[in-house]
């Protein structure tokens, strides 16, 4: 049974599903979670083993499909229940164009009053899974990193943002390897082994983690290998062994569906089936447990450590240039100049660019130079994306907003003519759009991911922004990141609430570390002597704690656009 | 319910790579093999040889897990192989494959014998030693005897005589046998002692196959894991508790093992007392093995007996007609069955349970076949309201609250209570509120025997009974069976019904009713 509703909303929806269960008696059986799957494209892979799983636990399953870029906003829905949806009930939401911006809206009606929530993202796994508006709501967070365009690179991510309640199919797809392991190691006679090796394709997630899980649990060290040329080319593990004084312990899968274990004193070794786990197979181990997998915790974060020093972010990139003019509204003019080339040159590349824009006396006037500075460079506007390094929490109109403050002089000229479309320019929320100052942060970072996709936040590689436009603070502060301020240490999400600032207002929201460190260019703009200080601190060794200037670095270019008094005490 | 953190593995070492809180990590049996004897049986071919491969399937069994076959027929090992396959492919739950079966087919071997030929054992040492040596089996064996209780003594002395039953530094030697654990309590403790003579008591494992069932192991859930349910489950509250085991077919072929035993000695001895027992008990200190079995004892020593045995407890033998569109036999006509058989279809008691918590509560439990449905069920139904704000035309369809657990078919639980019929009157009518475990449920939950034999091999006893539980269960039945053999003859009763008039007057007798299940 299948029904559509086109331009509908979540209460109708709900409204549907209860006279579906009353017409046709389809749902009496007890649902024991709502199971959210965030998809982009094509939803019914997961969503065939969504339906097998949920022969084991019947869940409300919520698809959420976002298609951001869509012309007209809207919501559809098609809502699947009796033989089409198995021992579950399935909607699924196409969320056309704005719509996505309050995804936690959306699944609210159709959430089980009380049941578990359990959010899986197929692909594209956010950067934080807890930060998420969606996973923020749920007790369990699924992600499948394999499924991501850098597998490798998606598990560092999710180390950083890591949050009890997490896990991986990565890990999931371990299980039975797992499984065996610990039962091979239990033959009689048991000895500790010498040398642990894992085979496999080395930038295989599952790889990874099983070498992480074999020297957490031994406390040795595990070696990762290639698989050997000759060797078929199957993806994760191809081999563990223990190498123990009396012998091996070998296991090796010989074909798609089975292992050979070979233990020591026996070589010929025995035939074990073992076939590749189905998404369905995955999805159902992960649902039998609501809690949070320690284990898998603990596995991740010794796999790959964290990163205390932030200043690892801005390490290893191109050092800064200097650009001394004479005075700010020459360091404006130069900026934006700068800028503008920059954002062409994005442009003929890539579809779309991203501007971070910032606030303070230099910041602003930039602002105003940009429409002349775009317009003679030829920018296509409507290809641009605008956001805020950072904002003060304060009401939408407040004079103290950097976004009000460049209001008239780059917003309005932009929008003339209907040259960028609203929904490019992503402001800051403000304590009037309803929600707290972390929500209204994580509300800015789910944002961030859904533009990015699975690409943000690379710092080193890649980049997600194109250009981000920063403004110095006397004290060396860069967005809302002061020196010696906790919350600058915050790194797993990709904005933060930032309370306690030294500057008033004390309430900000502000991009982190690894963001503002995924951009190719960063340009520092400051005028003014007393901040000559900050600079010449700015341009010592990357110390983000102390001299936060100093520690946002651009892939290509990190340009300090300085006037005479601000370049003052630096050496000739 | 597994209790033990980490499994026994054969020695005491803990292994590193079991961690407790890694609760994905599966169960793996240790090496090991397993000696079936019967293994042509019905059971073996239906339940036990698909349970084996399923948990191959399912990679819970070790690589080099043996299973041997000990029988009559002149069959090698590749026979005995096409035979497994035969019933696996036919009967297994999660599917065939070819591959998984590859993989148990190299630890299958076939003995040739019968229970008295002492070099048939002989071979068989041969054949276990060759699977410790070959599979590396670790000299850990199980012995599964799914024969007739009158063959235990010869198949037990066998295995001491050729010292198949004693384990060598740190191995284990295991067997397995399944009800009837007697007739009664005299012939129960003989054929215990015919077991314990060739294994210690911990390693001898009852097959209740009942107590593997999820929906049983779940009673336990449902009353200790929650708070809303334990302080009305008292005798304050509850009125009565009816525990229900139907059938709908007849004795099929087991008449040879059927008559002269009947329904109370087969079913309601083991399955229709424990889960009185579980249903009663007071909470275990913790759910070890000990601790579940001293609750489960504790309970079944308070049991009493009605006074008047003729009035509270009920027997009946099921006639021939048309049942459900389908003509069937009288039990009397059953092929192997004597015209003159008095061995009862249909049995129904009261029993009582002199603790503080159930004082006054009657337990009544029934069991047959050839009854309306199948179904087994445990009801506990409560008192009514003491006062009703009510007019009494307004409560006049209210009824009784019941909890109900519905053990097979359709797992689940099931609430009643009264509810306002929507209108401008005030009704109140009795509703049902149920909860079950999904449609397909069955499909993806183990097989109890499955789950019976791994916590055999892994040597984790919670669902296995001790003999003290069989025969504190005797001492409650074997009075009411000799009662009936000497005074109470079965009554009558159609096909498709729910037993004898006497079973209904039994309840008629206390002012109550059965529940239609």
């Amino acid at each position: 049974m299948i029904t559509t509703l086109t331009d509908t909303t979540a209460s109708a929806i709900n409204k549907q599903m209860i006279e579906m269960r009353e017409t046709f008696g389809a749902n009496t059986i007890g649902r024991v979670l709502t199971l959210i799957i965030v998809a982009t494209g094509d939803v019914e892979e997961p969503l065939e083993a969504a339906i097998a799983a949920s022969h084991e636990h019947p869940a409300r399953v919520i698809v959420v499909d976002a298609e951001p870029d869509a012309e007209r906003s809207g919501l559809d829905a098609e809502i699947r229940v009796g033989r089409d949806a198995g021992a579950g009930e399935i909607v699924i939401l196409r969320a056309r164009g704005d719509v996505q911006w309050s995804l936690d809206t959306l699944v609210m009606a159709l959430l089980l009053p009380d049941a578990p929530i359990v959010t899986w993202w197929p692909e594209n796994a956010p950067s934080s899974p807890v930060h998420d508006v969606l996973g923020s709501m749920s007790q369990r967070r699924i992600t499948d990193s394999a499924g991501c365009q850098d597998p490798l690179g998606t598990l560092k991510r999710l180390r950083r943002g890591y949050a009890s309640g997490d896990s991986d199919f990565a890990w999931a797809r371990l299980t039975r390897w797992r499984g065996l392991v610990a039962s091979a190691y239990e033959v009689p006679p048991i000895s500790t082994p010498l040398k642990v090796e894992v085979v496999g394709t080395v930038d295989n997630p599952s790889v990874v983690l099983m070498a992480g899980w074999l020297e957490h649990a031994l406390g040795i060290d595990a070696e990762v290998l290639p698989p050997h040329s000759g060797d078929v080319d199957y993806a994760g593990v191809h081999s563990v062994r223990l190498v123990r004084e009396d012998g091996t312990i070998d296991l090796t899968r010989v074909d798609d569906a089975s292992i050979v274990m070979k233990l020591p004193g026996d070589d010929t070794g025995q035939h074990v089936t073992m076939p590749r786990r189905t998404l369905a197979e995955l999805i159902t181990e992960e649902l039998r447990r609501l809690d949070p997998d320690e284990v898998y915790g603990e596995v991740l974060a010794g796999t790959y450590s964290s990163i205390d020093d932030t200043a690892t972010f801005a390490g290893g990139k191109p050092d800064p240039v200097d650009q001394v003019l004479p005075d700010a509204d020459g360091v404006a003019a130069a900026a934006a100049e700068h800028t503008a080339q920059q954002l062409a040159a994005a442009l003929e590349e890539r579809p779309i660019a991203h501007l971070v824009l910032t606030g303070g006396t230099v910041g602003t006037k930039t602002a105003a130079a940009l429409p002349a500075a775009l317009e003679s460079a030829g920018v296509d506007v409507s290809r641009l994306h605008l956001w805020w390094g950072d904002e003060r929490f304060v009401g939408p109109d407040s004079e103290e907003r950097n976004e009000v403050a460049v209001r008239e002089s780059l917003l309005a000229p932009l929008q003339a003519g209907t040259k960028i479309p609203a929904r490019n320019i992503h402001v800051m929320p403000s304590p009037a759009d309803g929600m707290s100052l972390d929500d209204a942060a994580a509300w800015y970072g789910q944002q961030l991911d859904q533009m990015g996709g699975d690409q943000p936040f690379r710092t080193r590689g890649r980049a997600f922004f194109d250009v981000v436009l920063l403004g110095v603070g006397p004290d060396g502060h860069i967005a809302s990141l002061f020196p010696e301020h906790p919350d600058q240490r915050q790194v797993a999400a990709s904005a933060i609430g930032v309370t306690d600032s030294p500057k008033p207002p004390s309430e900000r929201i502000s991009l982190t570390w690894p963001v503002l460190n995924s951009s190719r260019h960063v340009a520092l703009l400051v005028a003014g002597e007393e901040k000559a200080g900050a600079v010449l601190d700015g341009h010592r060794d990357i110390n983000p704690w102390q001299v936060p200037a100093s520690a946002v670095r651009g892939l290509q270019s990190t340009t300090w656009f300085l006037d005479t008094a601000a370049a003052g005490q630096l050496p000739g | 319910m597994t209790a033990s953190p980490t499994p026994p593995t054969g020695t005491d070492a803990p292994n590193p790579l079991r961690d407790p809180r890694d609760r994905r990590l599966p169960l793996i049996a240790g090496p090991s093999s397993m000696v079936m004897f019967g293994v042509t049986g019905d059971l073996a071919r239906k339940k036990l040889l698909p349970a084996i491969y399923d948990l191959t399937h399912r990679g819970l069994l070790p690589p080099s897990f043996g299973l041997v076959g000990f029988g009559r027929r002149e069959w090698s090992d590749d026979d005995f192989a096409d035979y497994v396959r035969k019933s696996v492919s036919e009967h297994s739950r999660t599917g065939f494959d070819e591959s998984v079966f590859e993989q148990l087919r190299g630890g299958l071997r076939f003995v040739t014998g019968t229970f008295d030929d002492t070099a048939a054992f002989e071979k068989l040492t041969e054949v276990v030693g060759e699977l410790d040596r070959t599979r590396g089996t670790g000299g850990n064996h199980a012995f599964y005897l799914s024969i007739p209780p009158d063959a235990f003594p010869q198949v037990c002395g066998q295995l001491a005589d050729s010292g198949l039953n004693t384990p060598r530094d740190g191995s284990w030697r295991r067997v397995v046998i399944e009800k009837p654990f007697g007739h009664d309590l005299a012939s129960a403790r003989e054929l215990n002692d015919v077991v314990e003579k060739a294994f210690r008591p911990e390693d001898v494992f009852r097959i209740d196959h009942y107590l593997g069932k999820e929906t049983v192991q779940n009673i336990m859930a449902l009353r200790f894991a929650n708070q809303m349910f334990e302080p009305i489950w008292n005798s304050n509250y509850v009125d009565h508790v009816q525990i229900t085991m139907a059938e709908d077919i007849g004795i099929g072929s087991r008449a040879g093992y059927y008559d002269g035993i009947g329904t109370a000695r087969d079913v309601i001895q083991n399955h229709l007392l424990q889960l009185l027992a579980l249903t009663a008990m007071e909470e275990p200190v913790t759910f070890r093995a000990s601790d579940l079995r001293a609750e489960k004892e504790k309970v079944l020593a308070a049991v009493e007996l009605p006074e008047d045995l003729a009035a509270h407890t009920a027997r009946g033998q099921y006639v021939g007609g048309w049942q459900g569109g389908e003509q069937v036999r009288p039990y009397l006509e059953e092929d192997g069955i004597p015209a003159d058989s008095t061995t009862e279809t249909f049995a129904a008691m009261r029993l009582d349970i002199a603790t503080r918590r159930w004082a006054g509560v009657p337990f009544y439990l029934r069991a047959g076949k050839r009854l309306g449905r199948r179904v087994t069920e445990i009801a506990v139904v409560f008192k009514r309201a003491p006062f009703l704000p009510f007019r009494s035309t307004d409560t006049a369809d209210l009824g009784q609250n019941a909890i109900v657990i519905r053990v097979q078919p359709d797992e689940g639980v099931t609430m009643r209570f009264g509810s306002k019929v929507p209108g401008t009157q005030m009704e109140v009518r009795d509703v049902s509120m149920d909860f079950a475990y999904g449609m397909n449920f069955t499909e993806e939950s183990p097989e109890a025997y499955e789950r019976l034999i791994l916590d055999m091999l892994l040597g984790d006893p919670p669902l296995f009974p001790r003999q003290k539980e069989v025969e504190l269960s005797w001492k409650i039945l074997d009075p009411i069976t000799e009662f009936w053999a000497e005074n109470l003859d079965p009554a009558p009763y159609r096909p498709g019904t729910w037993g004898p008039d006497t079973a209904h007057e039994m309840l008629a007798l206390d002012g109550r009713t059965w529940r239609r299940p």
